[in-house]
């Protein structure tokens, strides 16, 4: 039988091949990938398929069915309907400091709004086991090709089975059975699950991490030799930043041991020469100075505020004079560019992401002053926004010289 | 599920189980229950349409359909446009009456007319 990932594999070694000979004698190469609009090469190498063309129809299924709820259930029609309903309440329509669980209740009130949650969960749980179950399902097969590249180049994987994780770490964040740590098959599923159906089609090959490593900016001097990051999931936004900067040394670094251990094998099909570490955040294990970049994605919402208040002075500690610390996350308080939504809606939605979809740490990190938190650990930080594929929007800071 | 019990190393770690699985949004559970489980008929309805456009297509070639090209047919560019467009239809032609917002129809008839309906409005 045919591999449907095989037959990818062989023209993704030939991307990464031409990259290599084409670059290998520059100082600091900085490649322009534009990810909405990559050749066929790029495109093999990015993608990722199921096993099955049934799976595949299962997970565009739940891609399609996320977007239409999110488009018939929570669009402007919807949204004019919420509001007749807060002001038949006596309620506000805009801006408000109501508690994010009472702004739930008084929405769960509303029949629209029960089944728009319902649908939403119901998507994500069936997102989640149907990726579940093509992996587990071959559960032998799914091991030893992890096994096969534990140990082999290009790059280099650290394991540490009995390092301490802290609660925070171990939690099932959005819902996704086993979270980062607890699933032997948490790289792929997040990999092969998450980063299609939850972009909605906006992710088929890596665009959200491509256009990430992409909008990173560079250090004043145009140095860019080591960087680094954190909270790298499955691995693919550190791939990203290897096919940026193919001559710099790449470290991804996650809590998740199934996750780094997904991040390699995946970097070897491709091959990429990354590193990838179980290590955390607050205790990266590098020596002062050593990076000239260190990149969060979609970390700091996964985390408590304690954890961040050393994690970021941690960021600086590694960080080179003239280092940039690149941070793209959702919207916190303390940027006056972007006001955190705060209707009835919005804060209602909040609280079913972190009630029902288990983002235990996100209404703190949502409150905290994190453009503050990065001034006071020592960066001088840049508002200048910078739009990704989802929303969200990055800032960075510089570590003064 | 797992085709396997091993001991071979995994790197997993004991996690705090999310208790997600317990919520009730509609009337009760079984309306919840009814969903999900219409949801899954809805995925597997759509990747069995999904297969037939592929076999279709070897068929409008006249090619001998080998069950493994078939595994590994992926669309054109313009084949996924149309398919997500046709999926779209699909969800919308099944899911939209979901998105009904009620009201009271007690009292009299309607009498206030609307603009006549249009060709192809549906």
């Amino acid at each position: 039988m045919l591999s449907r990932r095989n037959i990818l594999a062989a023209s993704a070694a030939t991307a990464v091949f031409s990259i290599g000979g084409r670059y290998a004698m520059a100082a600091t190469t900085d490649i322009k990938v534009d990810p909405f609009n990559q050749t066929a090469t790029q495109k093999a190498l990015h993608a990722a398929r199921f096993e099955t063309l049934n799976q595949e129809g299962l997970m565009d299924f739940a891609e399609g069915f996320k977007q239409w709820n999110g488009r018939d259930m929570g669009g402007r029609d919807a949204r004019r309907h919420y509001n007749r309903f807060l002001r038949a309440k006596g309620l506000p329509t805009g801006k408000t400091d109501i508690p994010y669980e009472e702004c739930y209740q008084i929405l769960l009130e509303n029949e629209h709004f029960e089944a728009a949650i319902r649908f939403n969960r119901s998507a994500q749980a069936l997102m989640w086991d149907r990726a579940m179950r093509a992996f587990h399902g071959k559960a032998d097969k799914y091991l030893a090709l992890m096994e096969a590249t534990d140990n082999s180049g290009p790059g280099s994987l650290e394991l540490n089975p009995d390092m301490l994780l802290p609660d925070y770490t171990t939690h099932e964040i959005h819902a996704q059975p086993g979270g980062y740590v607890g699933d032997p098959f948490a790289g792929w599923v997040y990999h092969w699950a998450l980063t299609q159906a939850f972009y909605q089609g906006r992710n088929q090959f890596d665009e959200a991490f491509l256009s990430t490593a992409q909008d990173c900016p560079m250090p004043a001097d145009g140095k860019v030799n080591r960087i680094l990051d954190v909270g790298c999931g499955s691995g693919l936004g550190t791939m990203a930043y290897k096919e940026r900067f193919p001559n710099a040394e790449v470290w991804g670094i996650d809590a998740g041991g199934p996750m780094v251990r997904y991040g390699h094998h995946e970097a070897v099909q491709r091959g990429l020469d990354v590193n990838y570490a179980q290590r955390l955040a607050e205790d990266t294990k590098f020596p002062d100075g050593y990076f000239d970049i260190v990149s969060d994605y979609l970390l700091f919402h996964e985390v408590t505020v304690p954890a961040a208040q050393k994690i970021v002075p941690e960021f600086n500690r590694i960080l080179r004079p003239g280092g940039i610390f690149f941070h793209d996350d959702s919207v916190t308080e303390g940027n006056p560019n972007i006001p955190v939504p705060q209707t009835v809606y919005d804060r209602a939605w909040l609280w079913v992401d972190h009630r029902h979809n288990i983002e235990p740490w996100i209404p703190g990190y949502r409150e905290s002053d994190f453009p503050g938190l990065m001034r006071k650990a020592g960066f001088d930080v840049d508002l200048t926004l910078k739009k990704d594929v989802y929303r969200r929007r990055a800032i960075h800071g510089v570590k003064p010289a | 599920m797992a085709d396997t019990k091993t001991d071979r190393p995994t790197y997993a770690a004991n996690y705090i189980k999310g208790d997600f699985e317990q919520a009730v949004y509609l009337d009760d559970v079984h309306s919840d229950n009814l969903m999900t489980a219409f949801l899954g008929l809805g995925a597997e309805h759509w990747a069995l349409r999904r297969r037939v456009m592929v076999l279709e297509k070897f068929m409008a070639e006249n090619k001998v359909i080998d069950p493994a090209l078939v595994e590994a047919y992926d669309p054109t560019p313009e084949e996924k446009i149309a398919w997500e467009a046709e999926r779209d239809d699909f969800i919308e032609r099944t899911f939209s009456v979901l998105t009904r917002v009620t009201t009271d129809i007690a009292g009299p008839v309607p009498t206030k007319q609307v603009p006549a309906r249009k060709p192809g409005q549906s």
